[in-house]
């Protein structure tokens, strides 16, 4: 299409006393006929939900990224009051840079932490544990019993005798690699915590918590005393912590993409009002979420950007025709018109074709994702709104910089008559020529095969040791490492439990099977360490037979187990007798290891589940991992193919020609197959924060060779050859397809800062997808174009004088 | 004739059928019912780390180091305890116990009335004895004395000891033995397990009755102290035999707690320790002791004697301490403390290994200076 044909329908108006208010479809004049109710009304609803949108929570719960369905989080559902073990625990510990922690000032400070810790809200004081609790004893056997007493003396005076003494009751304590570490130069403060705050009686409030602890921690910190702070509360409050820099990166997103808008455009005008009418989608967004009941979790935080970005492109298409409109010399409210009318339907579909992208991960049942599913739809409904509908309006006051739509227009004028042709459209112009299509497939398949090969490599789940949340090298995985390091303490349990009959659950045929996978599954790499009522058995026979290690073994005899249950450890079995439960602690959370712990207890439990004793999977951290991971890897193929299917569909559907359908996917798979060799090669897993975005990418990715295709097809139908087709495609569309590419991948590059680690991993993928589709479109779709659509020339010109002008093609936005 | 063909085909048919749902049915209920097999019979499992499980006993065979310990698990080194590797073993019990008269032959003593036997240093080993068939013998040999001596009230009772152990099943552990030489030696154990061998083995004879233990307390450990056979255990059990072995008598010690360990001076004098760092010495074959000053009542579980005469003694807390006058002074020896040791046993010049809790270690002893608190 020349700018001469699309004149011809659309006449230059220069003032809007020339102009038929009646012309157009009948939207267009319910709104532009209105245009001062439709602001009035806009405004009205973006009041309401901008004061909507402050009731908005902030919420960094995990609960919603469990599979609920699958059958382990239903049998841990099931058993959760019965899992006791499973406690929600913050361990503090108190390293000394001095030789050991047996010194005076050490043991004073302990002592202050101490104290301070067990009247913080929320503690079940109890069972606060330290070497200052009275819980913390020494034991020894006698010829009557046991003696006991507490490790830090009653007389503790703090001289050099009492901590002497204090040093021998930890050595007779058992406490060594527990509470004080191997080393001496540390100790724990053991902090278990109540699902409610005893003094106010709301639930615990991870954030206020994780400040408490914080104070703690600055309060007591010194040259000599270092102190480290895990456990699952701390996680929490360290993101909802980090939840804040989200408006640091909003704001970073939203000063970006004006830039980059207003560099091309040089207009301020029409920079703003898109940048404003993008944030009034996301205000609506919010304002609607927080009308629905959704709280903002740090995965749907990543909508509103998306939201942005996708409304900031599609402002682009809206600027791109009012610009050239008004540059010949069109009335601002007759250009704002013709361009609603050109891209009011093409825009929809474009917008639909990005809510294929969100509805198809509605397939994954996992809540935060068919979340994510739901709120993104919510936003891209809005945009049409306010991007398709607002934004013409809202230019059709203002009007644009007139020196700035002369220049786009001549700019593109230029461009296309040959008379400066543009290096970069030349170049890309190349790859329609047999020769450097041969070379760009060719080396396209070459990635494509090493893609794949990679792409073998790709792990399910979270890779990271420590709290897979926060970065690797984040002050908590830092202390997590120093606890695991010194006391073992891995924060991946996962939990078999064993169904009973009430009261049967200390029969010896069960413990001993229950014995026995634990032993099992201690062979199995990845599990450090184990515990449950045949472990507790077999410990405290001895210390029955007078402590001798001698009698380490599993009793047989039915009266001892029964009372040894009575003196088991809290959680390893339930109150009515007909649950036992055996904590695996692992190496790490790797799918690897997780899949080599399950198939252990599943092989086990079909050979030795009786009528008395069921052996099921699995709760704590790693037994929901090894769900999520199974649900994950399930999804990630159920995914792609409703993903596909969308997109082939939708492409057949515009196109109507399968050779034009390979042309637009293919790049699109490349992208996908190589975002997942980048996942391998940066070392990131599929799990419930990566899992959408191939499907965010094909679906918001497809816009651009939708575009491309159909403004090329479109050429070809007029008997124009692929060069010149592509060549002209790139002048009226190139520069919005780049824009278009750098919009979308700037404003989600910004969360590859984020303190959380999923953020990051999700930011830099869609960043990859988003730039390598819009190079795919660039490079690889003409290539396959010269292959696959030259033959069919001859049929497609025929088509062209069935189907629709090729105006609607036009300028679809993307 | 052709009716009768059928019926038979038909017949043939039907009890195909029929085999294969039994045998359907047999394996399923196999599956159903097996799963593991319980411990006794459950060869020990091959176990990552196996030397830094739960081991309760530690010796030397020539000059190869055998640990043994939990579910059957036994490990041998062959380089001074620098790396370890697991044997063949038949059972999962733990084993509490082991001792090689010579560098080949060697016996190990466990729980459900276990007693193991190798012939090749300790590479792999079969079950000589185990509960079950421990308490028949001590029945058998019950009521063969009572038919030699009806109406005798001794062998009554024994009969009804005897009785009770069969009924109770294989849940007694032997917890120690000694072997004078590679045919003749004891197993000992809980509530008076005692059997002794003349033939290396092949016959266990139930030896209860030739012990003055009335109250069946539990013998902790055994040792031959030139001409002398020593036994302690449970409330202050000492027992002595100077008869090869024929008879024990019990003997008064001053102390009425348990006694879990006995060590031995090249001199003949011994020590026994035991609850609260008790621990006693004895020149005179056990007719007198004197008190042993251990610095930390905390239960001593070992004691080993040193080719430079030193007594070491370990206790529960995992600290070590040392005498190198016979007992009559003890100190702490200044390493940092093992986790809870079970056994001590000397290899080459200056270095202990410790058996425990959580394994076996390596802890180098300075060739004794003063040693003292850490």
């Amino acid at each position: 299409m020349t700018p001469k044909a699309s004149q011809k329908i659309q006449p230059v108006v220069s003032t809007i006393e020339e102009f038929d208010r009646n012309s157009g479809s009948l939207i267009e004049r319910a709104f532009f006929n209105h245009r001062r109710l439709f602001l009035a009304v806009c405004l009205a609803i973006t009041v309401v939900l901008g004061f909507s949108m402050t009731n908005l929570k902030l919420n960094a719960s995990f609960e919603k990224t469990i599979p609920t369905h699958h059958p382990y989080v239903a049998n841990y559902l099931k058993h959760k009051n019965d899992l006791g073990g499973l406690g929600n625990v913050v361990r503090l510990a108190v390293e000394t840079t001095g030789p050991s922690i047996y010194d005076k000032e050490y043991l004073a400070t302990l002592q202050k932490i101490s104290d301070e810790i067990f009247l913080m809200p929320g503690v079940e004081r109890a069972y606060v544990k330290s070497l200052w609790t009275p819980s913390t004893m020494w034991r020894g056997v006698t010829e009557e019993g046991f003696e006991a007493g507490p490790v830090i003396p009653n007389d503790y005076d703090g001289s050099s005798e009492s901590v002497a003494q204090v040093r021998r009751n930890v050595d007779r304590s058992g406490e060594l690699g527990t509470l004080v570490a191997l080393n001496s130069k540390s100790s724990i403060v053991y902090v278990p915590l109540l699902p409610n705050d005893a003094d106010s009686n709301r639930p615990l409030d991870y954030g206020k918590l994780s400040r408490q602890l914080e104070q703690i921690r600055d309060k007591y910190q010194s040259p000599t005393v270092k102190i480290h702070i895990t456990g699952f509360a701390k996680v929490l409050g360290d993101l909802i912590g980090a939840l804040r820099w989200f408006l640091l990166f909003f704001a970073a997103a939203i000063l970006i993409d004006a830039g980059l808008r207003q560099y091309y455009i040089r207009c301020w005008r029409s920079t703003g009002l898109m940048v404003a009418c993008s944030l009034i989608a996301v205000v609506w967004q919010l304002g609607l979420l927080a009308l629905l009941g959704y709280e903002l979790d740090p995965y749907s935080i990543l909508v509103p950007f998306l939201i942005f970005s996708i409304g900031m492109s599609h402002g682009s298409q809206k600027m791109n025709g009012i610009m050239q409109d008004i540059g010949r010399g069109t009335h601002r409210v007759v250009a704002a018109r013709y361009t609603f009318r050109r891209l009011f339907l093409p825009g929809l579909t474009a917008l639909l074709a990005d809510a294929v992208g969100f509805i198809v991960l509605l397939a994954i049942r996992i809540q935060v994702i068919q979340d994510l599913a739901v709120t993104s739809s919510i936003g891209v409904a809005i945009l049409i709104f306010t991007n398709l509908i607002l934004l013409p309006i809202c230019l059709s006051f203002t009007g644009v910089n007139g020196e700035a739509a002369l220049r786009s227009l001549s700019q593109e004028k230029a461009e296309c008559t040959g008379a400066q042709k543009n290096w970069f459209w030349r170049f890309l112009d190349l790859f329609t020529r047999r020769k450097w299509a041969a070379v760009a497939i060719a080396v396209c398949a070459v990635m494509a095969a090493g893609g794949l090969i990679v792409r073998e490599n790709l792990k399910i789940g979270d890779l990271d040791p420590g709290a897979p949340e926060l970065r690797p090298t984040s002050r908590y995985n830092r202390d997590n490492a120093f606890l695991n390091a010194n006391y073992g303490a891995s924060s991946d349990v996962l939990a078999v439990m064993v169904e009973t009959p009430d009261g049967a659950c200390t029969k010896y045929d069960t413990l001993m099977r229950l014995d026995a996978l634990e032993w099992a599954l201690r062979q199995v790499p990845g599990v450090e360490s184990t515990n449950s009522l045949a472990l507790s058995s077999r410990q405290i026979f001895g210390a029955y037979s007078e402590g001798s290690m001698k009698w380490y073994d599993l009793p047989r005899n039915q009266d001892i187990l029964n009372t040894i249950a009575v003196n088991g450890p809290r959680g390893v079995y339930n109150e009515t007798g007909n649950l036992l439960t055996l904590y695996v602690y692992l190496s790490d959370h790797k799918a690897d290891t997780l899949t080599r712990v399950v198939n252990t207890v599943e092989t086990f439990a079909a050979e030795n589940d009786t009528k008395d004793a069921k052996f099921i999977l699995g709760a704590g951290t790693a037994g929901i991992d090894a769900a999520t991971n199974i649900v994950v890897k399930k999804a990630t193929h159920e995914m792609l193919y409703w993903v596909y299917g969308a997109v082939i569909l939708l492409c057949f559907i515009t196109f109507r020609s399968w050779r034009a359908v390979v042309v637009a996917v293919l790049p699109l798979m490349l992208t996908s197959i190589l975002c997942e060799a980048l996942m391998v090669w940066l070392g990131m897993g599929v799990k419930v924060a990566t899992l959408p975005v191939i499907a965010l990418g094909v679906g918001i990715g497809v816009d651009y060779a939708l575009y491309i295709v159909s403004v090329v097809l479109g050429h070809l139908k007029a008997g124009e050859s692929l060069s010149t087709s592509y060549y002209n495609t790139l002048c009226f569309t190139g520069r919005v397809v780049v824009l278009t590419g750098l919009t979308l991948a700037f404003g989600v590059a910004t969360w590859a800062f984020s303190p959380i680690k999923f953020q990051a991993d999700v930011g830099v993928l869609l960043v990859f997808m988003f730039v390598w589709n819009m190079l795919g479109a660039l490079i690889l779709l003409p290539a396959l174009a010269t292959f696959l659509l030259l033959p069919q020339k001859k049929a497609m010109s025929l088509a062209a004088r069935e189907t629709e002008p090729v105006e609607a093609a036009e300028e679809v936005p993307i | 004739m052709r009716k009768k063909t059928r019926w038979i085909r038909l017949a043939g048919r039907v009890s195909l059928m029929a085999a294969g749902a039994l045998l359907a049915i047999g394996i399923g209920c196999a599956a159903w019912a097996e799963g593991v097999t319980d411990l006794p019979d459950r060869p020990a499992v091959k176990t990552r780390g196996a030397e830094h499980t739960t081991l309760l006993d530690v010796t030397m065979a020539g000059s190869r180091l055998v640990a043994v310990g939990e579910r059957g698990i036994v490990v041998l080194s062959d380089d001074d305890g620098r790396s370890w590797r697991q044997a063949k073993v038949p059972t999962s019990v733990s084993l509490t116990s082991v001792r090689f008269p010579s560098p080949r032959m060697g016996w190990a003593t466990g729980h459900g009335g276990t007693v193991l036997h190798t012939e090749d240093g300790g590479e792999t080993w079969t079950r000589q004895l185990e509960g079950k068939r421990m308490a028949q013998l001590a029945l058998e040999s019950a009521r063969a004395k009572l038919a030699a001596k009806p109406g005798n009230a001794l062998a009554e009772r024994s009969v009804a000891n005897a009785e009770r152990l069969v009924a109770d099943g294989p849940d007694k552990p032997f917890l120690a033995l000694e072997f004078a030489d590679e045919k003749t030696g004891y197993v000992v154990g809980a509530y008076n397990l005692i059997f002794r061998t003349e033939d290396g083995g092949r016959n266990w004879i139930p030896w209860l009755d030739h012990v003055d233990n009335p109250k069946g307390m539990h013998i902790y450990a055994i040792r031959t102290v030139g001409k002398a056979t020593y036994m302690i255990g449970e409330q202050g059990l000492f027992l002595r035999s100077l008869d090869g072995g024929r008879s024990f008598q019990r003997l008064e010690t001053p102390y009425k707690g348990t006694y879990f360990a006995i060590g031995a001076l090249p001199s003949g004098e011994i020590v026994i320790a035991g609850l609260r760092g008790n621990a006693y010495r004895s020149v005179d074959q056990g007719k007198t002791f004197a008190k042993v000053d251990v610095p930390f009542p905390v239960t001593i579980g070992a004691v080993t004697t040193f080719s430079d005469g030193r007594l070491i003694f370990a206790n529960q807390a995992g600290q070590l301490f040392q005498s190198k006058d016979g007992g009559r002074s003890v100190e702490q020896v200044a390493v940092p403390p093992v986790p809870p040791v079970a056994a001590l046993t000397q290899v080459g010049q200056g270095l202990l290994i410790t058996a425990g809790a959580a394994g076996v270690f390596r802890v180098p002893l300075e060739k004794a200076k003063n040693g003292g608190v850490r």
